[in-house]
């Protein structure tokens, strides 16, 4: 016999479009910094969010890292690359407590992206640097990586070899390093991200990402934080085809950070 | 070096909260007046008034001294600032310093408060401390904001300036004399009402008159001309679609739009080369807007009034086909010499004919921009009243791209062709300008705009295309290219029933046509709404993903590859 149910007991329809956020992945707190001059901190926030984390805005000016359990140093043209592209955001005084953080044992897991990759080599916790691209001019594309380390904090969710689809955008993307600085990144597994379909600015080696020892620090010029949401992402990925502005493959490198930090 | 004047105009569009609007004006006596952002410099002094009312030749002094030096780092940096006052509602008015500086700016200020202002012209932070009080006041520096700040408040907006590393300085305050007192070194230099300044300017009657040579120009038309003796036709359209794809006018802009940042801010839900771009606006609900900017110079050159209107039509047509709806017009118009009785009457032709077409269609001019005396050695450019249209889409997961990607989809014109060549991309690739544009009806375009709409919600289309430059040739061109897709064409009936030839169907540049891409499911439906508006509509074709061609049958087929290679090379080989 049917029973009348209460209103808490009517079955509701569920929307099952949006993934269950687990709820162990919102208490990690992921800092993202804003530099004067930064353009995608927004971004890399709401990359962070939809990965299921809590993103924390993070100020260059301040020197606390407000407890954060992850840095992302953002793309944008902090100081207007005035001098060279993150040579003066490498001195704001919030880095000092970034660097310190990233080489103690506690290993904070760091992700410079673009100009924040820049910041990364300039502050020495990357080695080489980034120079304009051989054509000198200013890119924008859908651009294809394989993942040639999947065991660093940021990659871990990808498999060994995979091809990834995220927007490149830059002016100074040509990485650039001395032959011995190659060779070691080369023997030590150190190169993160490779281009694949074509080296689009010159990279030596088309090394797109590199890694520290540790893999806590992370680099790479194009922009996971562009392609985590469809219908605003890429308009390609690295499995095939997708709908236009579909291509998600960058929110990995979020979700794996955030599934590291809570193992 | 290329003749002629080139012309570069940009739309900036932001979003805000009503409530969150400030206003430029200064009001409530005592209230402080700030300066702030970049140092006011020998930059730009004049600038609006040489820019806008000069031609250009070689017998002349450079005028590069009156162009401003712009740095989008303190830009990007007071942007960031002026959002955090905002946030704080710090500031009780606020102004840009744009044309005329800081005369301009504390004039619109006092005029548009309750008082009048009184303000220290020392106190101005300086670049160059030579400059003059005169070239102070006219100096057009870029990156500097002037505010109107309650004395409450002083100390949350020094926080914030130096939070952003901003330099300011208090320059004077609101008074209630009415009157505007600028002072420099203890000397009273301005003591005006700010209104005879900002608001009673000169009203200038230039004389105008349509030129003589109007007439014959608008007898010259394209279909019989010298430059029409070879019209291809059959297995020749093949080549004449290739080279028509590779004129600079329609060649792939890709060249250019990669080199700028599409993905910023990760609100961007369509872009280059649709028919409209495509911004979220709210994460929440997904409500965004619709962007295209639209204007052929030729048919202007034409017929001023017809063009301006035609630049409207274009552009309302993008955003509707885009899927979303006409919410308002900005404008750049774009002339030569007003001095001279034939451009002004260009100019006066196409003010009233976008003011016609804006009442009709029910779009409001939000306002706009006039850029005269784009000439070089006599020679004005073509007049060029650059229409943009912003339309507003409630979600813009509904917004409908340029190109098919369903096998087996139905493709269908709306609208109807005539022999419209004159003004054309063909006619100007043959050398050709003469005759009258295409004719403008702008019930027609509404009807069509809403239909597109409507389809778009309901999910009734999955691709559409409006055809413009290059006509049909070129839309269904793009549509193949978009995802690399191709497709069957036949023409045959549509030429009948619009009594033209095949030639005449594809490059004719006839006005509220759009290509649209049909699910079989719901074919029925579509033609529906065609039948009941009384919209004239034709079965044209099918995709086919397996060709890798665009195929007008009985006519000539191109494989896409081929159109590709046309299509993409033309400004790589001009600029490397």
């Amino acid at each position: 016999m049917a029973q009348n149910l209460t209103a808490e007991q009517t079955p509701l329809i569920a929307d099952l479009s949006q993934p269950a956020p687990i709820a162990a992945l919102q208490d990690v707190r992921v800092g993202v910094v804003t530099f004067p001059g930064t353009l995608d901190d927004r971004d890399a926030m709401r990359a962070v969010e939809i990965a299921g984390g809590t993103a924390v805005p993070l100020w260059y000016a301040d020197e606390n890292l407000q407890n954060v359990d992850a840095v992302i140093l953002p793309g944008g043209f902090s100081y207007g690359d005035y001098l060279r592209a993150g040579a003066i955001a490498r001195f704001a005084p919030l880095m000092d407590k970034i660097i310190d953080a990233a080489n103690s044992d506690a290993a904070l897991p760091v992700l410079g992206i673009c100009n924040g990759f820049q910041v990364l080599t300039e502050s020495h916790l990357l080695p080489g640097s980034m120079i304009k691209n051989e054509q000198l001019k200013f890119i924008c594309r859908d651009q294809g990586l394989r993942i040639e380390n999947a065991e660093t904090a940021w990659t871990a969710r990808y498999e060994q070899g995979q091809t990834i689809v995220v927007p490149l955008k830059n002016q100074d993307g040509q990485y650039v390093a001395d032959q011995r600085t190659l060779d070691e990144l080369g023997a030590e597994n150190r190169v993160a991200f490779r281009y694949v379909g074509g080296n689009p600015n010159g990279s030596r080696n088309d090394i797109a990402g590199i890694t520290n020892a540790r893999g806590n620090v992370v680099g790479l010029m194009p922009h996971p934080e562009h392609a985590v949401e469809p219908g605003f992402g890429a308009d390609f990925s690295g499995a095939g085809d997708v709908d236009m502005r579909h291509g998600t493959d960058g929110l990995d490198i979020f979700v794996s950070l955030l599934e590291r930090l809570t193992r | 070096m290329l003749p002629g004047n080139p012309l570069v105009n940009a739309l900036a569009v932001g979003v805000m909260r009503h409530e969150d609007i400030r206003l430029a004006n200064a009001s409530g006596t005592g209230n402080k007046v700030v300066l702030f952002g970049a140092r006011t410099g020998g930059d730009g002094i004049g600038g609006a008034s040489v820019l806008a009312s000069e031609s250009f030749d070689d017998s002349k002094p450079s005028k590069r001294p009156a162009v401003q030096v712009g740095d989008p780092f303190a830009e990007k940096v007071l942007i960031e600032c002026c959002l955090e006052l905002f946030k704080g509602s710090l500031v009780e008015g606020i102004q840009d310093l744009g044309a005329a500086g800081i005369s301009c700016a504390t004039s619109e200020l006092a005029s548009n408060g309750d008082g009048g202002m009184r303000v220290d012209l020392t106190k101005v932070l300086l670049r160059d401390p030579t400059l003059t009080p005169g070239e102070i006041l006219m100096s057009e520096s870029q990156e500097r904001m002037m505010a109107v700040v309650t004395p409450e408040k002083v100390e949350a907006f020094e926080a914030v300036m130096a939070k952003w590393d901003v330099e300011y300085s208090w320059i004077g305050e609101v008074t209630d004399t009415g009157r505007l007192v600028i002072d420099y070194q203890g000397e009273v230099i301005v003591d005006v009402d700010p209104r005879t300044v900002a608001h009673d300017g000169p009203v200038y009657e230039r004389p105008y008159a349509r030129p003589e040579s109007q007439d014959q120009l608008q007898a010259n038309h394209f279909t019989g001309s010298p430059e029409d003796a070879s019209r291809p036709s059959g297995a020749e359209l093949r080549q004449a679609v290739l080279e028509l794809m590779a004129s600079p006018n329609l060649c792939s802009k890709d060249w250019v739009t990669s080199q700028y940042d599409r993905y910023v801010q990760g609100n961007t839900a369509m872009a280059m080369p649709d028919d409209a771009g495509v911004i979220r606006v709210d994460q929440e609900t997904g409500l965004g807007v619709a962007l295209s900017t639209d204007c052929n110079g030729r048919y202007a050159r034409l017929d001023p009034y017809a063009g301006a209107q035609l630049a409207l039509a274009q552009a309302y047509r993008n955003v509707t086909t885009a899927g979303a709806r006409p919410a308002a017009v900005s404008d750049c118009l774009n002339f030569g010499s007003p001095e001279d009785p034939d451009i002004m009457w260009q100019f006066a032709e196409a003010v009233r004919g976008l003011s016609d077409g804006c009442q009709e269609l029910g779009v409001p001019v939000t306002g706009g921009n006039v850029s005269l005396y784009n000439q070089t050695g006599g020679v004005a450019i073509n007049p060029t009243p650059v229409v943009a249209l912003m339309g507003v889409l409630d979600d813009v997961a509904r917004r409908t791209p340029s190109g098919w990607r369903e096998d087996g989809q139905a493709i269908y014109l709306l609208g109807e062709t005539a022999d419209e060549l004159d003004g054309s991309e063909w006619a100007r690739v043959r050398g050709h300008l003469g005759g009258q544009p295409p004719k403008v009806d702008l019930k027609k375009e509404r009807t069509l705009g809403d239909m597109l709409v409507n389809m778009s919600r309901d999910g009734m289309i999955d691709a559409a295309h409006d055809v413009s430059e290059g006509g049909l040739a070129a839309t269904l061109s793009e549509m193949a290219l978009r995802f690399g897709v191709g497709a069957r064409i036949g023409l045959g009936e549509v030429a009948e029933r619009d009594g033209v030839d095949t030639f005449t169907l594809l490059f004719s540049e006839s006005q509220g046509r759009t290509v649209v891409a049909v699910p079989r499911s719901e074919e029925v439906r579509f033609k529906d709404m065609c039948t009941v508006r009384n919209y004239p509509f034709a079965r044209i074709g099918v995709v086919d993903a397996e060709s890798g061609a665009l195929d007008v049958q009985g006519e000539f087929s191109v494989d896409l590859e081929a159109l590709r290679e046309a299509h993409s090379s033309t400004l790589p080989k001009y600029f490397g």
